[in-house]
């Protein structure tokens, strides 16, 4: 495990694409590979690209990407497609979007699928993020499912949150509702040859003058509304301007900006240890003998499952 | 859990995707991930996406000739890895000798138009097990 780690260390793409494989998988050492790359993460800035399924995410990121690398900066893109609920499969097809970037060392783009997980992203996005920055990776893209209105998780793993709109999606009550519209750093309105375009960004602007002082603390950044066209890159040099300006103003961590970050940290925190709690549980209850000596008296009535499950739990404890 | 990672692409100028993409379903019905990397592909660029997607299987779906210009650059690149990723080829235009050569150069599975599903399904989740 300590010559994976140092593989990636190196910025090794096998080792890097191997381990990926083991933390989607769930591999019982993933966990502490992790933590044994943690020393050689922080430089990498995470950009997040979601919005509803169609909007044009992958082409948007194959315009970023073209940025990037014309500053000669490496860049890691985690595309994300759903899973089927019922059979688990999945079609993913996001790097056809990207496929000029191919044959380029210092693109390394990754598809996952979301494997049964709501939320826009999976439970193996994070580590898959740590892995490409322990890469020495200058930029991690991190394309969601086609989201609809509440899924928001991305935002919390991300620098920057692109929220990636398309003129005619909804009118302001759309736009109101809490969800993605919320945790949006930036907004883009893509497709933007298309003639409802000025009532889409003005829909949008006006969202953000009204909602723009609300909450306990005063928000001191105003999520900027763009206008690209992805597929022949018009936009795209603002889009990065204005990412860049946002990771000054991260960079500032102004009192608003912090009360968002532990608020994020906390959430994700809590989401991990329950994650953990249950998987060690069900190790545990996973010898079974016990839970079918109890699941046959619950059936013959002899005793009921809430007493099962409160005697059960003290015994774990 | 170990899901089985496919990686279904068509080479050169054939742009024939109905067959692909039909495979590809039927792969993700029965609960693998298959990623999708269309047509106009060279054996570098499958190559690079095996590598970067950590597929355990590479599906060659063809209905041109091509297959026979590309395939032996392709699996001299794989051949080249420590765990070469397995090569499959799809098609019914494959003919009999066709597919002799292919295995001669290390094609693991030919399918030609009489596969069924299941002989398609059960010869990847075979190879996928290596």
């Amino acid at each position: 495990m300590q010559k994976l780690v140092d593989k990636v260390v190196s910025g090794d793409l096998r080792s890097a694409s191997r381990l990926i494989r083991m933390i989607d998988d769930g591999h019982p050492q993933s966990h502490e590979a992790l933590k044994q790359l943690f020393p050689h993460c922080g430089g990498a800035r995470v950009i997040g690209i979601t919005g509803p399924p169609g909007a044009g995410k992958s082409t948007l990121s194959s315009s970023l990407i073209d940025i990037i690398r014309q500053r000669n900066k490496s860049v890691g893109v985690l595309a994300v497609d759903p899973s089927s609920p019922i059979t688990g499969g999945a079609i993913l097809g996001d790097r056809i979007r990207m496929s000029r970037h191919a044959l380029d060392e210092d693109v390394f783009i990754r598809s996952l699928a979301s494997r049964g997980h709501f939320g826009g992203i999976t439970p193996a996005t994070r580590g898959a993020i740590r892995v490409m920055d322990a890469m020495g990776k200058d930029y991690v893209i991190v394309e969601t499912v086609g989201v609809g209105q509440d899924e928001v998780d991305i935002a919390r793993l991300a620098d920057t949150t692109l929220i990636v709109w398309v003129p005619g999606l909804g009118d302001n009550v759309q736009a109101m509702k809490a969800g993605i519209m919320e945790v949006g750093d930036v907004f883009v309105v893509n497709k933007a040859e298309h003639p409802d375009t000025a009532n889409t960004v003005n829909y949008l602007k006006s969202v953000f003058r009204q909602t723009g002082s609300s909450g306990p603390i005063q928000r001191d950044w105003i999520p900027p509304v763009l206008e690209t066209v992805a597929l022949n890159s018009r936009g795209i040099d603002e889009l990065f301007k204005v990412i860049d300006e946002h990771a000054q103003y991260t960079s500032r961590a102004s009192e608003y900006y912090l009360a968002r970050k532990r608020a994020d940290c906390e959430v994700e925190l809590r989401g991990f240890i329950s994650r953990e709690i249950n998987h060690r549980i069900s190790r545990q209850l996973a010898d079974g003998e016990k839970i079918n000596a109890q699941v046959g008296q619950i059936i013959t009535g002899e005793t009921d499952i809430y007493v099962v499950t409160d005697s059960l739990l003290q015994e774990l404890e | 859990m170990k899901n089985i990672r496919v990686l279904i692409g068509i080479l050169g100028m054939d742009q024939h995707e109905v067959a692909a993409v039909g495979i590809a379903k039927m792969l993700r019905d029965h609960g693998m991930e298959v990623i999708y990397a269309g047509c106009f592909n060279t054996p570098e660029t499958l190559f690079q996406s095996a590598i970067e997607e950590d597929v355990d299987v590479i599906g060659i779906s063809s209905h041109s000739w091509e297959y026979l210009y590309y395939l032996p650059e392709l699996m001299e690149l794989l051949a080249a890895e420590e765990e070469p990723v397995p090569v499959v080829v799809g098609g019914s235009v494959v003919t009999a000798k066709d597919a002799q050569e292919l295995t001669a150069i290390g094609v693991a599975a030919v399918y030609g138009s009489g596969a069924s599903d299941g002989e398609i399904i059960d010869s990847i989740k075979e190879l996928a097990d290596r």
